[in-house]
C-alpha cells in the first residue's frame, strides 16, 4: 500500500475498524487446543484406513481383470486348438466360411470334412440334431446393428453365457461322440455285411 | 489488527521445521502452531460470524483443514500464516453462506455509479465524523460477505494487495478494480440513506 493511500478514506478505515471490534476482542475457550487435537486424532486414522482399504480394492480389482483375461484366452485357445466336433461334421457353406478365416485350422478342418464326407457316404448317416447345429449357424449369421434395450442386452448376455456352457459341453462330450460314432459305423457295417450275406444267400437258393 | 503475526525470516522458519516434523509423523507437534495461530484465525473468522460458539467451530474447521492440507503447503509460494489465512477466509465464506441470515437491502439508484464523481466518493469516504462514520458502517454491512473481507483486509489489517490477492485467490487487477466499484458502492450507500432522510 502507498503512503497516500494510508491517509485516504479515513471514514472508512474507521467504520471497518469499529465494524470489527467485537472480532477483535473475541478470544478462544481454554480447551480449545485439546479438543481440536483430540479431532485431529481421529481424523488422523480414518485417512490411513481409507488407504488401507483403496489398495486391498485395487489389487482384488487387478487380480480379477487378470483371471478374466486368462480365461477368456486359454477359452479362445480350447476351442482353436480342438475344434468341435460338430464343426468336423457340418459340411454346410456357414461353417466352411468360419475355418476359412483360421489358415492354420483350415487344413485340418478339410482333412476332418473329407474323412466326414466318407463316412457320411459309407454310412448315410443322419445330420446330428438340431441343438447341436445351433452354435454354427448363429455364428455365421452376422448381427445387424440395431438399438438395444435393457431387456435385450439381458438377453443377449444370457444367451452368450448359454452359449459358453454349450462350447464347454461339447468340447466334452466330443470325446465320447467320436466315440458313440465308430460304435455305430461298426454296427451298420456289420449289419451291411449281414444283409449282403442274405442277399448271396437268397441269391444262391434261387439258383 | 495484526500486531501479533511474526513473520520474521526465523519464526517462518521455525514454522517450516515444525511441519517438517509434523509431517514425518509427530503429528502432535501441530499443538504448537496451532496455539501460535488459533487466536488470529478466530478473529479473521469472526468478523464474518458473531457468534463465539460458531467462530470457534470455524476455527477448529480451518485448522483441521490445514492440517489435512499440510502435505500441500508450500512455503516457497507464501507463509504459513498466510495460507492458514487463506482456509480461514476461505472457511469463514463457507459457513456464513451456510448460516446466512437476510442482509438489509436498500434500493441504490444505479444511474449514480456514472454520475458521481471520483473526487466526491473521495470526500465522502474521508469524512470521519461520526453519524457519517455510522452511516459507512451500516453500508457496509449491507455489502456481500467477501467484499466485507476484503474490505477489512485493505482497510483494518492493512494487507498489501499481493497478499490478499493470495488469501482471496482473486487476481490484483480485480481485487483493485473490485476495491474501487466498493468504495463507490458506499459512496452510494450513503446519498441514498441521506437523501432517504431528507424526505
Amino acid at each position: 500500500m502507498k503512503k497516500n493511500e494510508l491517509d485516504k478514506d479515513q471514514g472508512l478505515r474507521l467504520a471497518v475498524q469499529h465494524k470489527n471490534e467485537a472480532a477483535e476482542r473475541m478470544t478462544l475457550s481454554e480447551d480449545f487446543t485439546d479438543r481440536l487435537m483430540q479431532r485431529i486424532g481421529q481424523q488422523d486414522e480414518q485417512p490411513k484406513r481409507r488407504h488401507y482399504w483403496t489398495y486391498i480394492g485395487t489389487a482384488i480389482a487387478v487380480a480379477a481383470s487378470i483371471a478374466l483375461l486368462m480365461v477368456i484366452h486359454f477359452d479362445k485357445d480350447a476351442t482353436g486348438e480342438q475344434p468341435s466336433l460338430i464343426a468336423q461334421t457340418d459340411t454346410t457353406q456357414t461353417t466352411i466360411k468360419k475355418v476359412e478365416k483360421l489358415p492354420v485350422q483350415k487344413v485340418k478342418n478339410t482333412e476332418a470334412a473329407d474323412s466326414v464326407k466318407e463316412m457320411k457316404e459309407q454310412l448315410r448317416m443322419p445330420r446330428p440334431p438340431r441343438h447341436y447345429m445351433a452354435k454354427t449357424e448363429t455364428d455365421a449369421i452376422t448381427p445387424e446393428p440395431e438399438l438395444i434395450d435393457e431387456t435385450e442386452l439381458a438377453e443377449r448376455a444370457f444367451d452368450e453365457e448359454r452359449r459358453q456352457i454349450e462350447m464347454e459341453m461339447m468340447t466334452q462330450m466330443s470325446g465320447s461322440l467320436q466315440a458313440d460314432f465308430k460304435g455305430l459305423t461298426n454296427e451298420i457295417r456289420s449289419r451291411g455285411e449281414r444283409m449282403s450275406q442274405q442277399v448271396v444267400m437268397a441269391l444262391n437258393e434261387d439258383e | 489488527m495484526e500486531k501479533e503475526i511474526d513473520n520474521t525470516p526465523a519464526a517462518m522458519q521455525d514454522d517450516t521445521l515444525l511441519i517438517r516434523r509434523i509431517l514425518d509423523g509427530d503429528t502432535a507437534l501441530f499443538r504448537q502452531l496451532a496455539n501460535r495461530y488459533a487466536g488470529q484465525v478466530l478473529r479473521m473468522v469472526a468478523r464474518l460470524i458473531p457468534s463465539q460458539e460458531e467462530a470457534e467451530e470455524a476455527t477448529q474447521d480451518t485448522l483441521l483443514e490445514a492440517f489435512q492440507s499440510l502435505v500441500r503447503f508450500d512455503a516457497r509460494q507464501a507463509s504459513f500464516h498466510t495460507w492458514l489465512m487463506r482456509i480461514a477466509y476461505h472457511t469463514a465464506l463457507k459457513h456464513y453462506r451456510q448460516h446466512q441470515k437476510s442482509i438489509p437491502m436498500v434500493e441504490v439508484n444505479q444511474q449514480w455509479f456514472n454520475t458521481i464523481p471520483d473526487n466526491e466518493t473521495d470526500a465522502l469516504l474521508d469524512n470521519a465524523a461520526p453519524d457519517r462514520v455510522a452511516l459507512m458502517e451500516k453500508a457496509i454491512g449491507m455489502l456481500k460477505s467477501d467484499d466485507q473481507m476484503l474490505l477489512s483486509l485493505y482497510y483494518f489489517d492493512n494487507r498489501p494487495i499481493r497478499e490478499i490477492s493470495c488469501i482471496t485467490e482473486h487476481d490484483e487487477s480485480y481485487l483493485r478494480s473490485r476495491l474501487q466499484w466498493i468504495r463507490k458502492r458506499i459512496a452510494i450507500t450513503i446519498k441514498t440513506f441521506e437523501s432517504n432522510e431528507e424526505k
